[in-house]
């Protein structure tokens, strides 16, 4: 089975689970992409739908997402296929800074 | 337009610092409509009174310090004013703010706002009490810091907390070019040099007694009410971070994102920001509350450092770009440091940001010998020293030998020392200094520094939140035309919010906030008036700077602020091969010509600024 480690960053770990960082191992499929962990994510943690996604579906501007060290956006966006052993974090903008 | 006035007093303070003469102005419901308050009112007088033949030290340049419509009310936060002048660092116009009690006790005393002119022919200050100004004598106040400043006048004065005072350090008495005002112990409208314009003015500080003038409300319930809701919006905000743990709570996010800026940007990896970090400090260091009027955020402290070379230190708590000047910046990892560095910082009276980005350029000139200890008077500026950093920035402040290049800014100073000094230096090109991010990978806030008419951000803040105004997010960070589009979409509602006399934590809620303006006024705004009003202040601001001297070949990132990160997350990724493209379609969207990037009749039809038109045709 391939996983992958998220961790989840500074308020976010406290929206999800009440602690300032949170790291987690997840299952993937072969070809899965960012898009299905998060999908996996908000099914296995209900609370996080709206942390991370807009009503329209849309992820929230104030979250990155930095795949092995680098921002998404650097790689394939959401659509970055994931690996057995990558490293994902989540990391949301603070107020003011 | 008349009738009564709701959410004003109706006056403005002018006092001409020349004949030491205070008079009151009507301020009129039409006037308070257009330009609504703070930096909106300051704006107007900026541009109606100061020629482009007046320069930043010229006694004929206005410093026009102005609360708004929310200030001295229940909203949280509402003792915030904005200051509007033309600063030394870009020589064009500025829009600064600071949090605390003066903006509330302004009104209170009976002012909407103040306009400063004039230099006065000795030190003085102004103390501002029941409707009337004094002008009184500041010699024996020459030459303290900011702090005891406020200590001397409060006692002096006898007036205890019903006192807010602000002032200039050292630095602004010295004409240091990125002097600040200080006040409310740990309060600073900051950016470019607005102390130094002061210190010209020969003012030392502004004393305002809280009074008991009544303002008049429209729906006094209804704002209780929505000022209620508006605190828990933003209590709440991404977490309820703020409350929890301030503005330095952002640090470790900073590091891990790769926009804490470390090391004058030679690297985007700082593994030590756990040692540094609001939650460190507050979990670490003793503290006491210190907040504004009428906030409830918990967000500002009184802190005492318990711990390693600085223990028993006591100063303000460090926010976020304190501790990313002091910390990463300069590659210290003491907290301790940073608290006592910040509070040297606010005593002398600099901006922490300019003042950041010199000590860092210093310390990595000296690393590769471009300056050596002939030219920083002996100090050993490696890389961490943070009692190197406290006398160099007493230098700075005091112009004391090297330290009068330095009070400068890196733009300047490193022009004057030529060779690769100057492509070391974080700047701009038109002389604005960057907040204390690294925006290699924030490019929706390189950009907005970059071409600002405020000189600080102007349409962001903690990056761009499209959101709250109903628009969609941004999807790709890196896109130079999504970024410039968003940022253009966005610009307005900052502006709008820096003129209602309220601290931008208080007011998350786009909404909310405008339901409180109307509450309190009577008016029946909407966003888009909102935002309207906020682009009308922008693009007049925009017509004034072209007018002062503007040109868009400065709108650029200096070659280090623009560079390509060597490591961390954005490694690689440079924004400077589509800059051009970004600025042009950005001029595009506000409605700019794409080339000369002035604002087009029509842009200016639209938001009832045609009589500017020959201003910025002519
Ligand atoms: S949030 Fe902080 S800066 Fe703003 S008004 Fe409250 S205490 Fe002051």
């Amino acid at each position: 089975m391939n996983t992958v480690e998220v961790k989840i960053t500074s308020w976010l770990g406290d929206v999800f689970f009440g602690g300032e960082s949170k790291n987690l191992t997840l299952s993937i499929n072969e070809g899965d992409t960012v898009i299905d962990l998060l999908d996996k994510l908000v099914t296995e943690h209900n609370c996080a739908r709206d942390a991370l996604f807009n009503a329209e579906g849309r992820l929230h501007g104030y979250v990155r997402i930095i795949i092995n060290g680098r921002f998404m956006e650097l790689l394939d966006g959401l659509k970055t296929k994931l690996h057995n052993c990558d490293k994902v974090m989540l990391l949301p903008s603070y107020a003011g800074g | 337009m008349s009738g009564k006035l709701y959410g004003y007093t109706g006056k403005i303070l002018r006092v001409n610092l020349t004949d030491e003469q205070a008079i009151t102005e009507k301020l009129d419901a039409e006037t308070l409509k257009r330009y609504v308050g703070g930096t909106g009112l300051g704006t107007k007088y900026l541009y109606e009174e100061v020629p482009p033949s007046v320069e930043w030290d010229s006694p004929d340049n206005r410093m026009i310090i102005a609360s708004g419509p929310l200030g001295a009310t229940r909203v949280s936060g509402s003792g915030t004013f904005s200051v509007v002048t033309k600063g030394p660092m870009t020589n064009l116009a500025v829009a600064t703010q600071a949090n605390g009690f003066f903006g509330a006790f302004l009104k209170l005393a009976g002012f909407d706002g103040i306009i400063l002119q004039g230099v006065a022919d000795r030190f003085v200050y102004l103390y501002i009490r029941d409707g009337q100004a004094e002008i009184r004598d500041a010699s024996h106040l020459s030459g303290k810091d900011t702090w005891k400043t406020e200590d001397a006048i409060r006692e002096e004065l006898g007036g205890g907390r019903r006192l807010s005072i602000f002032g200039i350090g050292p630095a602004g008495e010295n004409l240091a070019r990125f002097a600040a005002i200080v006040g409310d112990k740990g309060h600073v409208a900051a950016h470019n040099g607005v102390g130094a314009v002061m210190g010209k003015k020969n003012l030392k500080a502004i004393a305002v007694e809280r009074g008991n003038n009544r303002l008049e409300i429209k729906d006094g319930e209804h704002l209780s009410e929505l000022s209620r809701q508006l605190f828990e919006v933003s209590k709440n905000h991404r977490g309820g971070a703020l409350y929890k743990w301030g503005t330095a709570g952002g640090l470790s996010s900073a590091a891990l994102g790769g926009w804490l800026p470390i090391k004058n940007y030679t690297t985007s990896v700082f593994a030590e920001h756990e040692k540094l970090n609001g939650q460190y400090m507050r979990t670490h260091f003793e503290h006491k509350p210190n907040p504004c009027w009428a906030c409830r955020m918990r967000h500002c402290y009184i802190m005492r450092v318990t711990e390693g070379p600085y223990a028993g230190f006591e100063g303000e708590e460090p926010e976020y770009e304190c501790a990313a000047a002091w910390g990463s910046l300069i590659g210290n990892t003491d907290a301790g440091a940073v608290v006592m560095l910040t509070n040297v910082t606010d005593r002398l009276g600099l901006d922490v940001n300019e003042s950041g980005w010199v000590m860092a350029w210093v310390m990595e000139c000296y690393e590769k010998g471009i300056l050596t200890k002939d030219d920083t008077d002996g100090l050993d500026m490696s890389w961490g020293n943070v009692e190197a950093a406290r006398a160099m920035l007493h230098k700075i402040a005091k112009r004391e030998g090297c330290g009068d290049l330095f009070a400068e800014g890196v733009k300047r100073a490193s022009e004057k020392i030529g060779g690769e000094a100057p492509n070391m230096g974080i700047y701009t090109l038109k002389g604005a200094s960057p907040r204390g991010h690294d925006h290699r990978g924030r490019w929706s806030e390189l950009l907005d520094t970059c071409v600002t008419n405020t000189s600080t951000i102007e349409a962001t803040f903690g990056g761009v939140n499209p959101e709250a105004l109903g628009m969609q997010p941004v999807s790709d960070a890196f896109s130079s035309k999504e970024v410039s589009a968003v940022n253009a979409k966005v610009n307005g509602w900052r502006q709008f919010e820096d003129c209602l006399g309220t601290c931008r934590f208080c007011t998350v809620d786009p909404s909310l906030t405008i339901d409180c303006v109307n509450a309190a006024t009577g008016w029946e705004l909407t966003l888009s008036d909102a935002m309207r009003i906020g682009r009308r202040i922008v693009n007049q601001l925009r017509v004034f700077n072209f007018r002062h001297g503007l040109t868009t070949d400065l709108e650029a990132p200096s070659p280090r602020y623009g560079s390509t990160p060597v490591d961390g997350p954005a490694q690689g990724k440079s924004i400077m091969p589509g800059w051009k493209s970004m600025v042009r379609n950005y001029y595009d969207l506000m409605g700019w010509d794409k080339d000369t990037g002035k604002p087009l009749s029509e842009t200016l039809k639209q938001l009832g600024l045609e009589s500017l038109i020959p201003d910025i045709t002519a």
